[in-house]
């Protein structure tokens, strides 16, 4: 999962599950299977996380970045 | 014509948006469904109005900003699509989903003059969109010319915007948004000439500013300096020669030998009435002044980002930190702050929260009633009074997130834009707009309430005038509601009287009570003093915010809100109270 990746790592997206209106959502945002996802950091509390993809930064809740299944291996 | 701005957010709409229509254009508020938008004509064109439109990232409708922006665009006869040159893949989409309405439309690169001239071929770009593409500064103002002389040839020449990426029949919502990055991805190869790459300092600096153990003390470092700059030293000075100011000019009207009931109209009514707001000009100019530095420099996004977390606990999102900011200064520009929020949800709960910030108008309150009574530890009270008004928000919001308004808070999907030197000018403009806000208010609402508390304060029951304060309407309100006030340790009619006209404003606590007493610690006990600054910090905020929450949240919301705050107001005096006297 998205969420598990650590500070630096970056990942490939397999697929993005939950409800429809969420994924069509993350979808218009550029987070397409097979995107590269790199995970910034996360915020001091823990929640959200600060992700680059695409050339720009995106912040995004836990709750959400959960929905996003990575490829097995990291890139 | 209507010519409406669409964009993402954060690219800079609003700001061309003024920049088009000008300071001095009448800006007139239309009340969509949930989120309103602006209207404006633009300067030198007359005949052309333009629409600045929530920003949005998608036209799919998942917000309500989604919602109203979609509707606008029906009634549109041509729109400019903003896009921040800057990061333009992501802008792209947007464009692409637009292009498919078949609204005449022209293309806007901002920020132009941030990644160079030469960075994006503009001309490459316009024959593969279809679409005029002009590049401009919406902060310089460059490029703003062109872009209307655009536009309206295009919504005159009748020119159809054909969709760039078609939607092809049977295809998912994954398949489309694909092709379209696909697409944007050639695009952007093809148009834009790799630049050495701007983010690194951005980078460097979130390392520090939003490392994982000092981000959260340095923000707080931030906020106390943002509230050391709008009510300290600083804000006072100014306060102080303004408060000189009014004082020489009561002098002035004092010499034009006024007839004595229109003398006490003009000065005691209007003039400390006005006065008593208008002298709070400082601390609101520089509290938006900070506050637009933050958020042009890129840090205030990164506010929201830490303060996300500790918000979502009482069911508000990060985007809540705005609206609670401006809340210290007035709770009437908070308000109208709140209207950003991603959801109804959100901008209920928020709106019902910014009564428990101490406004500026609560402090003076504070500072006279505890110099008086407190005289050696008064700072402290006032600092536990923000405090626990802070607290009894929290556990007054969390307790409707959990009761009244279930449901998690709008997605917390925000762009965390890249650092840049703000912009002083543009900053001193946008505080400038907010201060001409405020002292409209002054001029009209607080305006009608100070004249109606003089009123009340110099007649009688009969109608007569009078300057004897006992036999006032004011006075005889006043003692009418003492009994209430009994429990809570401030039973007297000097003190409900002011309370009545604190609904006025809240600085008219202060202005009454001097009035009507020559000596007002003598009014308390350091116990109901305590009591007495609780429930003004508790009970319903002044008319002026009344009118806004009305505004945002209907007449039926509005007035069930305050009741209850008044309710809840009494409820923690008569706890301080009953409880103290058992204690002590």
């Amino acid at each position: 999962m998205l969420s598990e990746l650590k500070p630096g790592q970056t990942g490939r997206i397999l697929r993005v599950a939950g409800e429809e209106r969420l994924q069509h959502r993350l979808y218009d945002l550029g987070l397409l299977p097979q995107t590269e996802v790199t995970m910034v950091r996360k915020a001091p509390l823990g929640d959200p996380v600060e992700l680059s993809l695409r050339g720009y930064s995106l912040s995004l809740r836990l709750s959400h970045a959960k929905q996003i299944q990575l490829e097995e291996r990291l890139l | 014509m209507i010519i409406g701005l669409a964009g993402n957010q954060n690219c800079g709409k609003t700001t061309l948006f003024n920049g088009l229509t000008g300071a001095s254009a009448r800006i007139g508020n239309f009340p969509g469904v949930t989120v309103e938008y602006q209207t404006g004509q633009v300067k030198g064109r007359p005949s052309v109005t333009v629409m600045d439109l929530p920003g949005v990232y998608s036209l799919t409708p998942y917000s309500q900003e989604e919602e109203v922006t979609g509707q606008a665009l029906q009634k549109v006869d041509g729109m400019i699509n903003v896009v921040d040159a800057t990061n333009l893949p992501r802008n792209l989409y947007l464009t692409l989903q637009l292009t498919e309405l078949g609204i005449p439309m022209v293309l806007a690169l901002n920020m132009m003059d941030e990644v160079g001239d030469n960075a994006i071929d503009c001309g490459k770009l316009s024959k593969e969109l279809h679409i005029p593409v002009i590049g401009i500064s919406s902060r310089k103002k460059q490029g703003l010319q062109e872009l209307m002389t655009a536009v309206c040839q295009q919504v005159e020449s009748g020119a159809v915007t054909r969709p760039v990426v078609p939607v092809r029949r049977g295809d998912t919502y994954l398949q489309t948004a694909r092709r379209r990055y696909e697409y944007i991805e050639w695009l952007c190869r093809e148009c834009i000439r790799p630049v050495a790459n701007k983010k690194t300092t951005t980078q460097r600096a979130d390392a520090l500013l939003l490392h994982s153990k000092g981000a959260l003390p340095l923000c707080g470092g931030v906020l106390f300096l943002l509230f050391f700059l709008a009510f300290g030293p600083l804000a006072k000075a100014g306060q102080d020669w303004l408060e000189q100011g009014f004082w020489w000019l009561g002098e002035w009207i004092l010499k034009m030998g006024l007839s004595a009931p229109l003398d006490s109209l003009v000065r005691e009514g209007i003039l400390r009435g006005v006065g008593s707001v208008l002298s709070f000009l400082p601390s609101i100019f520089l509290l938006f002044f900070g506050l637009s530095l933050l958020e042009d420099s890129g840090y205030l996004a990164r506010m929201t980002f830490l303060a996300d977390k500790p918000m979502q606990t009482i069911g508000l999102s990060g985007r809540a930190v705005v609206p609670c900011l401006t809340g210290f200064g007035c709770t009437v520009g908070a308000v109208s702050a709140a209207k950003t929020m991603p959801s109804q949800r959100d901008k209920w709960l928020t709106v019902l929260f910014l009564p428990f910030v101490s406004c500026s108008a609560k402090l003076p309150v504070y500072t006279v009633v505890t110099q008086g009574v407190f005289p050696r530890f008064g700072f402290l009270v006032i600092l536990l009074l923000y405090l626990s008004g802070i607290l009894w928000g929290v556990l007054n919001t969390a307790f409707s997130h959990e009761f009244l308004m279930r449901g998690k808070s709008e997605s917390f999907v925000m762009e965390l834009p890249a650092y840049r030197m703000p912009d002083g000018r543009y900053c001193l403009r946008y505080a400038l707009l907010r201060c001409g806000e405020f002292i409209k208010k002054a001029f009209t609402v607080i305006f009608l309430a100070s004249l109606l508390i003089w009123g009340f304060q110099h007649l009688t029951l009969t109608g007569s005038f009078t300057f004897s304060f006992d036999q006032s309407i004011l006075m005889r309100w006043g003692q009418a509601v003492a009994p209430f006030f009994e429990p809570l340790g401030f039973g007297n009619a000097q003190t409900a009287a002011a309370l009545l006209a604190g609904l006025g404003a809240k600085e008219a606590v202060v202005s009454t009570l001097s009035v009507l007493t020559s000596n007002i610690s003598a009014l308390f006990t350091p116990l109901s003093a305590f009591s007495f600054l609780n429930f003004v910090l508790l009970y319903m905020p002044c008319m002026a915010s009344f009118a806004a929450v009305r505004r945002e949240l209907g007449t039926t919301s509005a007035v069930l809100a305050f009741l209850y705050q008044t309710g809840f107001a009494w409820l923690v005096s008569f706890g301080i109270y009953q409880i103290g006297i058992r204690v002590i």
